[in-house]
């Protein structure tokens, strides 16, 4: 009995010895590889064809355009400079007197005109006897009706002025130069026919104003507005400082709503704000001459497109933020072997357009961002990183198809005022050397397919940085310095793929 | 639950390791080596042709059981790593070195209905529940160590759940001698057939997963079928032969499983679960990428089969005790059967006829691990009051088992 006892208090023994914790989540540490991206950027998403274009051979082009305009014509004024005296008067007569009438001096050859101001004089001297019948009209200048201008003799004496406003003077249309005004005399009074009864006289030596013409405007210059509107090219991230652009050509749009042939005479020119470098050049053909504008049709405005690519690339080449058609203007040199028209509203307006194409040579310069990118960490990715986050890595295959290669990096800090020559005023600087596709093609193994891999690590101190509320992120970017011109064309070939992993390394907690 | 109660005597509760046969009294003090060894009512589940001569009655209700055990972690290193709240490395290695293809979890059970045998006659009721739950290896790794490799495939072999239930209804008759020449040493026959009952089934149809992380983006594949069923009819048999070729030397066989099967009729239904991303990025996480769907249909009649399973038994018997050794061997698996091989020893000595003392051994295999049984028990007639632990994993029950039973036992015999 005693063995049962013994054997009954082992087993008793055996049990109790038996404890089991309550169950609680343990920690443990796992590594996780998370993909994180497959993107293919493209050259072509660049364009906005607004001030990123492409162009022949997809080339992509740096596009600013701009537009100048001139004032309205205004009305022309001219003095025909007329004074004739002492017409005598006849008694019974009945005829016609021509007196040249010219605007040459005015720099106009008129064949029509709508007087928009001006007075004629006539005046009636030593009138021994008043006639009974005195009649004088201008057949060449006429009223809105038609009807040409007239005088019956009331008694005046001395000089009148009468108000041309609204006459025409000339024959619309006749594409005939007026040289002369015909006078018809008519008078009859109670003398003998033959009978000298006076004298009278015709003046028009103030201006006269037209608000249309036609004929010929020679040596009439039109200036362009001073407010004609500038190209502003706003370069990214400094950029302007490492590449050196080699070609460039601008395009220019004239629209004449004047009947008149007229020289362009103007610059172009171009400044970088930024270092005070001016450059201007003469906008003239291969030939050196001032481009034509063809004169408006009675159809309407004529509009005329000048191609300049003369030392437009030497404008380029100082990097301009802002370029600008000055000293511009049109001359009319029309003699009236040609008959022109113009109206006093008429306007010449244009738009220019400077192409850049992304064509340059690159020099070694760093390009930093102007501001650095905010990120904000919200409050539980900042728990989990101070409390389970160990390290991180970022793998990364990239895949450049384009020619040029750069170093990319980033500065990162904890305020906004990081400058990557004070290493105190941020917390971690990461970057990367990415070659072009050229050096990809050369030295990289065929089983590479052009993928160039980089791996960047982040420590446990470093992931730490990330428990920040706020963290400000300055990109900046050297280019690799080329001997050569590149051009950067935007096919579905030219790409950058970036393909990424991260490693990340944290504690399971509950 | 800071220590296990130590269950009165009364309470009867039995624990028992997960085998063909029973999960019923002495067989686990004997680590399941107790085909020549089983009597009476027993004899209906190990060996039909030992009914002979005897009787017994079980009482009803008093002798269930069940039994938890897994192949990877023990109690001591769960404790450890409760009280330290961490998983090291190297308790991450010693969970993976534990477990071959698969973190597997088993469950079973089993309670006595009614059980009564007259000479060579028995009749015997239980109700019974096993359940296995298989996770694979690859998923442990994800989960301690994250995705080191590039890809991870899973399939129905190493991730899977299976449980059924069932009541059998059993008779049996044995102890028939063969009719052979004397110079042949006896041959008893012995049969039994089991009306089985269907509870509820439920098991892995189909199972395909796929984890793929690398530079092409995260690829996730889960394509689950659960095939369950509940009201079902079956029916099982078993033959047995048993004889002593030379003297105190009892050898045994038994097929079981003859015609095994339930099918499941009265409510069949397949539940679907698939999940599948393609080529996913953490930068593209406000997209829809993730496609799942889950949806349930009726699926027709079909059936469990329960494989065919072979024993072999030796049983030496000494003056004061006895040995014995059970081979067992499954040809298909299922949640009663396993085509792995087993191996059971047994060991009763017998200081005093009525306190014999039990021993018994099984070495592991890829699903469970090794096991030592202890036991003892107070024979006073017409009573048999026995007591038993078992070990999975240590030789002595404790904290550093993976596993553990205890049995008791009480049972007439007149």
């Amino acid at each position: 009995m005693r063995r049962l006892y013994l054997v009954l208090a082992l087993f008793v023994l055996l049990l109790s010895s038996c404890e089991i914790q309550n169950p609680v989540l343990p920690e443990w540490d796992v590594e996780l590889n998370i993909p994180l991206m497959n993107t293919k950027f493209y050259v072509s998403d660049l364009v906005d064809s607004v001030n990123v274009v492409l162009t022949d051979g997809e080339v992509l082009t740096l596009r600013g355009t701009g537009s100048v305009s001139t004032p309205p014509l205004g009305a022309i004024t001219i003095n025909p400079d007329i004074m004739i005296s002492y017409i005598p008067i006849i008694s019974g007569f009945e005829g016609i007197q021509k007196i040249p009438f010219s605007a040459e001096e005015s720099g106009v050859c008129l064949s029509y005109g709508l007087i928009e101001s001006g007075l004629l004089g006539v005046n009636f001297d030593n009138i021994v006897v008043p006639p009974s019948i005195l009649k004088l009209s201008i057949l060449e200048l006429q009223n809105s009706d038609g009807e040409p201008f007239k005088i019956n003799y009331q008694g005046e004496t001395g000089w009148n002025n009468y108000d041309l406003h609204d006459y025409r003077i000339g024959t619309e249309n006749s594409g005939v130069l007026l040289d002369s005004l015909t006078i018809k005399i008519s008078c009859q009074s109670s003398l003998p026919d033959e009978t000298p009864l006076g004298s009278f006289g015709f003046r028009a030596n103030t201006p006269l104003s037209l608000s249309s013409i036609q004929g010929g405007l020679n040596n009439y210059e039109l200036a362009l507005e001073q407010n004609t509107s500038a190209i502003n090219i706003d370069y990214p991230f400094g950029i302007e400082n490492a590449i050196e652009l080699q070609h460039a050509s601008l395009m220019i749009s004239i629209t004449n709503q004047l009947g008149f042939e007229c020289e362009f005479i103007g610059e172009l020119y171009a400044e970088n704000t930024r270092n005070g470098t001016k450059e201007s050049i003469p906008i003239v053909d291969n030939d050196g001459n001032n481009y034509l504008i063809a004169a408006a049709t009675t159809n309407g405005p004529v509009t005329t497109d000048l191609l300049f690519e003369n030392n437009i690339s030497r404008l380029m080449q100082i990097m301009p933020d802002v370029i600008q058609i000055q000293k511009a203007r049109f001359v009319i040199k029309c003699s009236g072997a040609s008959i022109g028209f113009a109206n006093s509203s008429d306007i010449i307006t244009g738009n220019y357009q400077v192409d850049a194409p992304f064509t340059f040579i690159l020099h070694n310069s760093e390009i930093k961002m102007q501001d650095p990118i905010k990120i904000e960490i919200s409050e539980d990715n900042r728990n989990f990183i101070r409390n389970n986050a160990r390290y991180a890595n970022l793998d990364l295959r990239i895949n450049n198809r384009l020619p040029i290669g750069f170093k990319a990096g980033v500065y990162i800090g904890k305020d906004k005022d990081i400058s990557p020559d004070n290493p105190s005023s941020w917390l971690m600087h990461k970057e990367i050397a990415l070659h072009s596709k050229q050096w990809a093609d050369e030295h990289l193994p065929s089983s590479a397919e052009g993928y160039q891999e980089f791996s960047i690590l982040m420590d446990e101190t470093e992931i730490q940085f990330f428990d920040n509320p706020e963290l400000f992120l300055l990109w900046s970017f050297s280019f690799d310095e080329s001997s050569e011109v590149v051009s950067i064309t935007a096919s579905p070939a030219d790409y950058i793929q970036i393909i990424s992993m991260i490693p990340l390394g944290f504690r399971i907690k509950e | 639950m800071k220590h296990l109660i130590l269950i009165p005597l009364l309470a009867l509760i039995i624990l028992s390791p997960l085998a063909a046969g029973s999960n019923l009294g002495l067989p686990l003090a004997f680590s399941d080596s107790y085909m020549m060894r089983a009597k009476g009512s027993e004899a209906n589940y190990w060996n039909p042709a030992l009914l002979q001569k005897s009787g017994d009655i079980w009482f009803p209700a008093v002798n269930s059981g069940v039994i938890v055990t897994n192949n990877a972690i023990s109690i001591d290193h769960y404790n450890s790593i409760m009280k330290s709240r961490f998983i090291s490395p190297a308790d991450k290695e010693k969970l993976l070195d534990g477990m071959k293809d698969s973190f597997v979890v088993s469950l079973s059970g089993q309670s006595s209905i009614v059980g009564f045998s007259i000479e060579d006659v028995a009749f015997s009721s239980s109700i019974h529940y096993h359940a296995k739950l298989a996770l694979s290896r690859k998923y442990l790794e994800l989960l301690l160590y994250g995705n080191k490799e590039e890809e991870y495939l899973f399939s129905k072999k190493d991730t899977y759940v299976a449980s059924l239930a069932f009541v059998d209804i059993t008779v049996g008759k044995g102890g028939i001698r063969l009719p052979l020449p004397e110079s042949i040493p006896d041959i008893l026959v012995g049969a039994s057939g089991s009306l089985l009952i269907g509870i509820e089934e439920l098991h892995t149809s189909k199972y395909e997963g796929l984890l793929r992380a690398n530079m092409d983006g995260l690829t996730l594949d889960q394509d689950l079928t659960l095939l369950s069923g509940g009201g079902g009819i079956g029916f099982k048999g078993m033959v047995g032969l048993a004889s002593e070729p030379v003297k105190n030397l009892h050898a045994g066989i038994t097929l079981d499983n003859i015609f095994g099967g339930i099918r499941w009729g009265l409510v069949s239904q397949k539940h679907h679960y698939e999940a599948s991303a393609d080529s996913v990025y953490l930068a593209n996480l406000d997209e829809d990428l993730l496609d799942y769907d889950s949806y349930t249909e009726k699926a027709g009649n079909y059936k469990t089969d329960l494989p065919l399973e072979l024993r072999l038994g030796l049983l030496y018997k000494l003056n004061k005790g006895s040995l014995s050794v059970d081979y067992l061997q499954g040809f298909g698996d299922s949640p009663l059967t396993s085509k792995t091989g087993r191996v059971n020893f047994g060991v009763e000595l017998l200081p005093l006829p009525s306190i014999p003392l039990r021993f018994g051994y099984t070495p592991g295999t890829s699903s469970h691990p090794w096991r030592a049984a202890y036991g003892v028990s107070l024979r006073i007639k017409p009573f048999d009051l026995g007591l038993g632990v078992q070990s999975y994993g240590n030789l002595i029950p404790g904290s550093s088992s993976k596993g553990m039973g205890i049995s008791l036992n009480l049972k007439t015999i007149y």
